[in-house]
C-alpha cells in the first residue's frame, strides 16, 4: 500500500475504494452500531478469564437452577453455574468458530472459486468437480476422520468447519466470476498487460463483494449453530466448557421450568447476529460506489 | 380526424435522486396511414411519451402527472385496465426493439402468433393458424404455414423483426408504435423493414409512430417529425420543413452531428516521404472457434470467424473495418491484439511476429498495442474512480515517474476533454460520453502506437458520437497514431478513415482508400452495403 501513502502526501483526490467505503460505512448509522456491538462482545470476549465473575466450572449443587439476582446477573444453571460467566465463556467459543471458520471458508472459497471461474476450461471443470466431490462426502463422517486421525482439538474443529463452508462460497464466487469475465473492463484489463492474478484481485474480486459478503453473514451463525450440533455429538467442546450454540440447546430442554436458561443465551446469540447482519449490510452498500453520493 | 390526439402529457419519475420530468406538456396528433417520428437523444424522453400512452410504464416510480390522449374517444390516460387490455396489442400494436429478446425463445412462433389471434378475438384455431400464415407471408416471409412451426433461434434478426411486425399486424390495429425497431438490425436488413413499413402502411392504411434516435432513418421513412430533448418538444413539422428549413438550434446540431462528408482534408494521411512502413502485417490470419459437433466421434467442426485474412496498417492511418453483424469484425480486431488466439497466419507489429509470444513479451507488446471498446458502460470497472483506472496502466508500464503520475493523470483527463477535478468521480457519474472518454484516456495512458477501436460510438447518441470521432481525428493527428477502427455505421467509416476494408463472413472483400471504396465499389456485397446507406436528403412525401 505504498502507494496510496504516496497519494497521501501529495494531496491528491484520488482515493481507493476501501477509504471511500470507510467513509460511507461511517454514515451509516445502524452499522456502526452493529460494528460497536460485535467490537465489545470481542473484547469482552478477549478479556474473560479477568473480567468473569464466577468460574465457568465449579458447581454449586446447593443453589442448583436460580433465577437472575444480584449475586447472579443472569441466574444459574441446573448445577449451580453462574449463567453470565458461561456466556462469557461460550461467546470465546463461539466468537472463534464464527469468525475463524468463516474467514477460512472466505479465503479459500474466494481464491478457489475465483481462480476456476476465471481460468475456465479444464482448470475450472477440475477445480470444480473436486468441489463436488467433497460435496458429496457426507461431512459428519469428515470430520469425525479428522477427529480421530489428529485427535480432539478445537483448532481442529474450527478448520473442519471452516473446510466445508467455503465449498458452497466456492460455487458462488465462481458463477459471479464468470459472469463477469466476459465483461468488457476485464477484457480491457487484459488487454492492458495486468497478470490474471492481478485481475482477479483488483478488478474481479471488488465486484462480487456484494454476493460474497451477503453470504458470510449467513455462513457465521451457521457455523455458530453447526458447532452447537458437533457438541452436542460429542464432537466438539465438551462440558464443562461451553458455548452459545450448547447453552441454548440445554437452555431448550429446561425451557419450561427455568426460562432464563435459554432466554439470555438466545438473546446474546441474537444480537450478534442481528448486529452482523446491519454491518454486512452496511459494508455492501459502502462497497458499492453507486448506492450514495459524496 | 387524428388516430390519436395527445395532448398535455406529462409524466414524472420519482427516482431516490429526486423528480425527474421525462415528459413536459406533450401534445400531437397522429392520422391515419401517416408516419410520425418521434426523434430524441436517449434520455429525451421519446420512448417515455409513448409507453405512457399504453400504461406500459413502471409506476411506480413513474407517474402520469396531466394529459389525455384521446384514441376514437377514449381517453387511454383515463380509462379503466379492462379497456386498456383490449386496445392494446389489438388497436394499437407495438414493435421494440430487439427482435432477439422480444419473442419467448420456448414456444413456436405459430404458437405466440396465434395467442395473440385468440386473446383478441373469438377464432377457432385453425382460422387462427391460416390468418397467421398468411399475416407472415405478408411480412415477407415464405411458406407461412411451415414457418409457424419453428422457434425464434431458427430466424435471423431481421426475420424475427419481420414475425414481430407481423405479430403487431395480426389484429389488424388502427395505430402501430415502433420503438427503435431497427436500431439493432444491420443497414441492408434495416432497409428492408423500411421497404416493409413502407408498403404495409399503405395497404392498411395504419398510423405509424416512430420513435429513433437516427435523423437520416427518419428522412427515409416520416411524413412527420417530432424533436424531443429533456422530455419537451422542441419542434415539429413534415418531414421535409424540418429537413430543409430547420428552426430549432437544438435540431440544427443534431443534423449537423450526422456524418455525412468524406474525412476532413487536414486530417487525412500524409503519404510519408521516406520510410512508408506497415506499423502492422496482417497475413493469412485464421482464428477458428468450434461450431457444433454433429457426434462423440466425428471430427470436431469449426467455424472459421476470420478466415485467411490479409491487412496492413500503416504509420499515421485510421484503418476502418466495416461489416455487418457476425461477419467477424469484432474477432479479428481481437485476435490482431492477442485477446483471442489465432490459428493460422502471422500479425507482424514493427516487424516482429506476435503471434506467439510468451507471457513476459505480451506484457511489453500490450503497451503497444491497445483497445478501445463499444460500450463504455461495460468497459470500465465500476468500482474505480477515474483516477484508479488511468494510475493502474501507468504503474503498471511505469510510462510516467512517481512523482508525476499525479501529474500525468490529470494531462491525459485534459487531453480527452474532461475536468481534472472529476478525478475522483466513479463511472457511474458521467455520462456515456464522457465514460468513453475516459476508456479512450486509460488506452492512451501508456502511449501506445497503435489502438483498435471496436465500434467505439456505437453505443453513443449522434451528437457525442460526432464529438469522439472528432477526438478521435485529433488523437491519430496530435500523437502519430495508427488505428484501426471497427464499426458497422458506413457513413462514421467515411468520416474518419484513410482506408477501408469491407468484411463479410470472416473475409476481406475489398480494401482501398475510403473514397474508391464508396464512389466506385468493386465487390457486389459493398454495393449492396453501400446502397442501403440511409441518406439525409428527404424524399418527397405525399402528405
Amino acid at each position: 500500500m505504498t502507494a496510496n501513502q504516496t497519494l497521501r502526501a501529495d494531496t491528491i483526490q484520488g482515493r481507493s475504494l476501501w477509504q471511500d467505503a470507510i467513509t460511507r460505512l461511517r454514515k451509516n448509522h445502524l452499522a456502526m452500531a452493529g460494528l460497536v456491538i460485535l467490537i465489545i462482545m470481542v473484547v469482552v470476549a478477549l478479556l474473560t478469564p479477568w473480567i468473569a465473575p464466577y468460574s465457568y466450572e465449579v458447581q454449586d449443587l446447593d443453589l442448583g437452577a436460580s433465577p437472575p439476582s444480584a449475586a447472579h446477573w443472569l441466574g444459574t444453571d441446573t448445577f449451580g453455574r453462574d449463567l453470565l460467566t458461561r456466556v462469557m465463556y461460550g461467546g470465546r467459543v463461539s466468537l472463534a468458530v464464527g469468525f475463524i471458520a468463516t474467514t477460512v471458508a472466505l479465503v479459500i472459497g474466494v481464491f478457489w472459486g475465483a481462480i476456476a471461474g476465471y481460468a475456465g476450461g479444464r482448470t475450472d471443470a477440475f477445480m470444480m468437480r473436486l468441489v463436488d466431490i467433497l460435496y458429496a462426502l457426507p461431512f459428519m463422517i469428515f470430520i469425525i476422520l479428522l477427529m480421530v486421525v489428529f485427535g480432539r482439538s478445537i483448532l481442529l474443529l474450527f478448520l473442519a468447519i471452516g473446510c466445508v463452508e467455503w465449498l458452497t462460497m466456492a460455487r458462488i464466487v465462481r458463477g459471479q466470476v464468470l459472469s463477469l469475465r466476459q465483461q468488457e473492463f476485464v477484457e480491457a484489463a487484459v488487454a492492458m498487460g495486468l497478470s490474471p492474478l492481478t485481475i482477479i484481485i483488483r478488478h474481479i474480486i471488488p465486484n462480487i463483494l456484494g454476493p460474497i459478503i451477503v453470504y458470510v453473514t449467513l455462513t457465521i451463525p451457521s457455523v455458530m449453530l453447526l458447532e452447537a450440533f458437533l457438541s452436542f455429538l460429542g464432537l466438539g467442546i465438551q462440558p464443562p466448557q461451553s458455548s452459545w450454540g450448547l447453552l441454548i440447546s440445554y437452555g431448550v430442554e429446561t425451557m419450561e421450568e427455568y426460562p432464563w436458561l435459554l432466554l439470555y443465551p438466545g438473546l446474546v446469540l441474537s444480537v450478534t447476529l442481528f448486529s452482523l447482519n446491519f454491518l454486512g449490510d452496511g459494508l455492501r452498500d459502502a462497497l458499492d460506489p453507486k448506492t450514495s453520493k459524496d | 380526424m387524428p388516430v390519436l390526439s395527445v395532448k398535455n402529457l406529462t409524466v414524472n419519475f420519482y427516482t431516490r435522486d429526486g423528480i425527474v420530468n421525462a415528459v413536459k406538456d406533450v401534445s400531437y396528433d397522429v392520422d391515419a396511414g401517416e408516419v410520425l417520428a418521434i426523434v430524441g437523444e436517449s434520455g429525451s424522453g421519446k420512448s417515455v411519451s409513448s409507453h405512457a400512452l399504453l400504461d406500459l410504464i413502471a409506476r411506480p416510480p413513474g407517474k402520469i402527472e396531466s394529459g389525455h390522449a384521446y384514441f376514437n374517444d377514449i381517453d387511454l390516460l383515463n380509462c379503466s385496465k379492462q379497456q386498456m387490455r383490449s386496445i392494446r396489442g389489438n388497436k394499437i400494436a407495438m414493435i421494440f426493439q430487439d427482435p432477439m429478446t422480444s419473442l419467448n425463445p420456448y414456444m413456436t412462433i405459430g404458437s405466440q402468433l396465434i395467442e395473440v389471434l385468440t386473446t383478441h378475438s373469438v377464432v377457432d384455431k385453425k382460422t387462427a393458424t391460416l390468418k397467421a400464415a398468411h399475416v407472415l407471408e405478408e411480412v415477407g416471409i415464405s411458406d407461412g404455414l411451415k414457418r409457424l412451426k419453428q422457434y425464434p433461434h431458427e430466424f435471423s434478426g431481421g426475420m424475427r423483426q419481420r414475425v414481430m411486425i407481423a405479430m403487431a399486424l395480426l389484429t389488424e390495429p388502427e395505430l402501430l408504435i415502433a420503438d427503435e425497431p431497427t436500431t439493432a438490425l444491420d443497414v441492408t436488413i434495416q432497409a428492408q423493414i423500411f421497404e416493409l413499413l413502407h408498403a404495409l402502411r399503405k395497404r392498411y392504411n395504419i398510423a405509424i409512430i416512430f420513435i429513433t434516435h437516427d435523423l437520416a432513418v427518419v428522412a427515409q421513412l416520416a411524413d412527420r417529425v417530432l424533436v424531443m430533448k429533456d422530455g419537451a418538444i422542441v419542434e415539429q413539422g413534415t418531414t421535409a420543413e424540418i429537413f430543409a428549413n430547420t428552426q430549432h438550434d437544438y435540431t440544427k446540431n443534431l443534423l449537423a452531428a450526422i456524418p455525412n462528408s468524406q474525412k476532413p482534408e487536414q486530417y487525412r494521411y500524409q503519404v510519408p516521404a521516406h520510410n512508408n512502413n506497415s506499423i502492422l502485417e496482417i497475413t493469412n490470419l485464421t482464428t477458428r472457434f468450434p461450431g457444433l459437433s454433429s457426434g462423440l466421434f466425428q471430427k470436431k467442426q469449426y467455424l472459421n470467424a476470420v478466415d485467411n485474412v490479409d491487412l496492413s496498417l500503416k504509420k499515421g492511418e485510421i484503418l476502418g473495418l466495416v461489416g455487418e453483424s457476425g461477419c467477424g469484425k469484432s474477432t479479428l480486431s481481437k485476435t490482431i491484439i492477442q485477446l483471442t488466439d489465432s490459428h493460422e497466419g502471422s500479425v507482424k507489429f514493427e516487424g516482429e511476429e506476435i503471434t506467439s509470444l510468451d507471457s513476459k513479451h505480451l506484457k511489453r507488446l500490450r503497451k503497444d498495442l491497445q483497445i478501445i471498446f463499444q460500450d463504455p458502460y461495460a468497459s470500465l470497472n465500476p468500482r474505480m474512480s477515474v483516477y484508479d483506472i488511468l494510475l493502474e496502466p501507468l504503474k503498471l508500464h511505469q510510462a510516467a515517474p512517481k512523482d508525476q503520475l499525479d501529474q500525468r493523470i490529470k494531462e491525459l483527463m485534459r487531453e480527452v476533454g474532461l475536468s481534472p477535478s472529476d478525478i475522483r468521480k466513479y463511472p457511474h457519474e458521467f455520462s456515456g460520453g464522457q465514460r468513453q472518454r475516459i476508456a479512450i484516456a486509460r488506452a492512451l495512458a501508456v502511449a501506445p502506437k497503435v489502438i483498435v477501436a471496436d465500434e467505439p460510438v456505437s453505443a453513443l447518441d449522434v451528437t457525442i458520437q460526432a464529438q469522439i470521432l472528432d477526438l478521435f481525428l485529433q488523437l491519430v493527428k496530435r500523437r502519430g497514431l495508427s488505428m484501426i477502427f471497427v464499426s458497422h455505421d458506413l457513413s462514421v467509416i467515411r468520416y474518419l478513415c484513410d482506408r477501408t476494408a469491407v468484411m463479410s463472413e470472416g473475409k476481406i472483400i475489398e480494401v482501398d482508400q475510403t473514397e474508391t471504396v464508396f464512389n466506385h465499389p468493386k465487390n457486389v456485397y459493398t454495393q449492396k452495403l453501400i446502397a442501403a446507406i440511409p441518406t439525409e436528403i428527404p424524399h418527397q412525401s405525399p402528405a
